[in-house]
């Protein structure tokens, strides 16, 4: 039987941390209702902007613009990779920042084993929101770029448009053939997944896969068989349906992904919580036993004491 | 009169306008003019499918004979016979503008981009701001309250920059 002090001391430690993780879960949960509100309202704005792209796409398929046509290369060729990694600033998320730094790791292993067996090179560079991430990353020895610091918490739209402004600069350049975007989507408001979407070229398959199911017919406003128009001229329409694209993509997927972790670590917080106070249950439980045997044992040997007493 | 009213009806269009921050307008309007890069582009229900880029300038939206202004800024808008969707990165109300910030936004910009060399990337970016700034400024002198008026008229002095086309250099 463990020592009653002992037992006093654990459940005095518990019950702090309890205290701990319960405003934990409190702060989470307050920054959580925030972000689901930013959330639900960028949702229009994504999901109209990725359903134009695919419109347009649907009626000018012969459109040249660099930023919907996939650069070929051939054997001995560099495929230059950039990624945009979404994770949080702080842990005791649960697995959130884990799976996120997971399916990196992933994603970048298998591309470079594709592209060895076609007898390609491939070079990455790793841009990370968040310092758990970023420090997991580093140390598994992936490459980071080590200037590329953004904060992930309480995104803006105008942060997402420098952000865009750094992909469209560097694809324009030729440093990127290819962008990834990896970030945490929620399905539901219990559910969520990391993913991996291709911001730039762009890509219609994946775009039809994130939006939500029904919108794919909602607010489309060509009808069938008409032609599109653009004013002034095509390039320009193109221009600013890619800045608004990317900007909306990055946004979209910084509030998600913020959403998502405030949501993630209220979940761990609330799980702690429980656990905390089942360990109140038993230590209690336990420090009751302990005293009573304590009291047992002290009774015991007083009577024993008053026999001897007595006998004498 | 019934009639009448039923024609007026039929002959109207859904505008839908959102922003990365609000859906910041849906309902059924007679007509609008969108801000686009050659200047104001009129759209009547039954319009020929098109899309227009947008450059930072005031939409007019008609509903009946009330009008209505706003300021918007980059985005594009899709056309339909029956709806209009623009998506952009800003819509305010003249109600809603912040003139001090606005003013305050557009002197930055101004310093910033005669500090910056012609046409490098910051000066193009700086010149983005001071047009949206502008417009947004432009829009209270228009059609802003009085006292709102009044406040821009202590700031400016009566005078308004001169306006500009960014047209030209819109991948910023």
């Amino acid at each position: 039987m463990d020592r009653i002090e002992d037992i006093k001391k654990r459940l005095r430690s518990v019950n702090e941390i309890r205290q701990l993780t319960r405003a934990m879960e409190l702060v989470s949960a307050a920054k959580m209702r925030k972000s689901k509100i930013q959330h639900d309202l960028v949702g229009p704005y994504f999901s109209l902007c990725a359903e134009s792209m695919l419109e347009v796409q649907r009626h000018s398929p012969d459109i040249n613009d660099p930023f919907f046509r996939l650069r070929k290369k051939d054997k001995g060729e560099t495929w230059k990779i950039g990624y945009f990694v979404l994770t949080g600033d702080q842990g005791l998320a649960g697995a959130y920042n884990n799976n996120v730094v997971r399916i990196t790791q992933e994603h970048i292993q298998s591309k470079i084993l594709d592209n060895v067996e076609k007898g390609l090179r491939t070079e990455y560079m790793l841009y990370v929101f968040g310092n758990v991430g970023r420090e997991k990353l580093i140390r598994d020895g992936y490459t980071v770029d080590p200037e590329f610091s953004f904060p992930i918490t309480n995104p803006t739209y105008y942060e997402a448009r420098s952000v865009a402004n750094i992909i469209r600069r560097k694809y324009l350049a030729g440093e990127f053939d290819l962008v990834y975007l990896i970030y945490t989507k929620m399905e539901s408001a219990a559910k969520m997944s990391p993913m991996i979407v291709r911001v730039v070229p762009v890509n219609t398959k994946a775009l039809t896969d994130i939006l939500p199911a029904d919108v794919n017919d909602a607010g489309i406003a060509v009808e069938n068989g008409a032609t599109l128009d653009y004013h002034p001229n095509p390039n320009a329409v193109f221009s600013f349906l890619i800045d608004t694209y990317l900007n909306a993509m990055l946004y979209g997927a910084l509030v998600e992904a913020y959403a998502c972790e405030q949501t993630a670590r209220m979940t761990a917080m609330n799980n702690a919580t429980d656990n905390a106070d089942d360990m109140i249950k038993e230590l209690t439980q336990k420090g009751n036993r302990a005293r009573q045997s304590k009291i047992t044992t002290e009774l015991i040997e007083i009577i024993n004491g008053a026999e001897q007493t007595a006998k004498k | 009169m019934a009639d009448n009213n039923k024609e007026k009806m039929k002959k109207k269009m859904m505008l839908e306008i959102v922003t990365p921050y609000s859906h910041f307008f849906e309902g059924q309007v007679t007509g609008v003019v969108i801000p686009s890069l050659d200047g104001g582009l009129g759209v009547l229900p039954g319009h020929a499918p098109l899309v227009v880029a947008l450059t930072p300038g005031h939409l007019e939206i008609i509903i009946n004979d009330e009008r209505r202004f706003a300021v918007l800024t980059e985005g594009y808008a899709e056309i339909g016979q029956h709806l209009v969707l623009i998506v952009c990165n800003a819509a305010e109300w003249p109600e809603d503008i912040n003139i001090r910030r606005a003013y305050d936004a557009y002197n930055r910009a101004y310093a910033r981009y005669h500090e910056m060399k012609l046409n490098s990337e910051e000066s193009l970016y700086a010149r983005h701001s001071m047009k949206r700034a502008r417009e947004r400024m432009h829009l209270i002198f228009l059609h802003g309250s009085d006292s709102q008026k009044e406040q821009l008229n202590s700031l400016t002095g009566g005078t308004l920059p001169q306006s500009f086309d960014v047209s030209a250099d819109n991948r910023v």
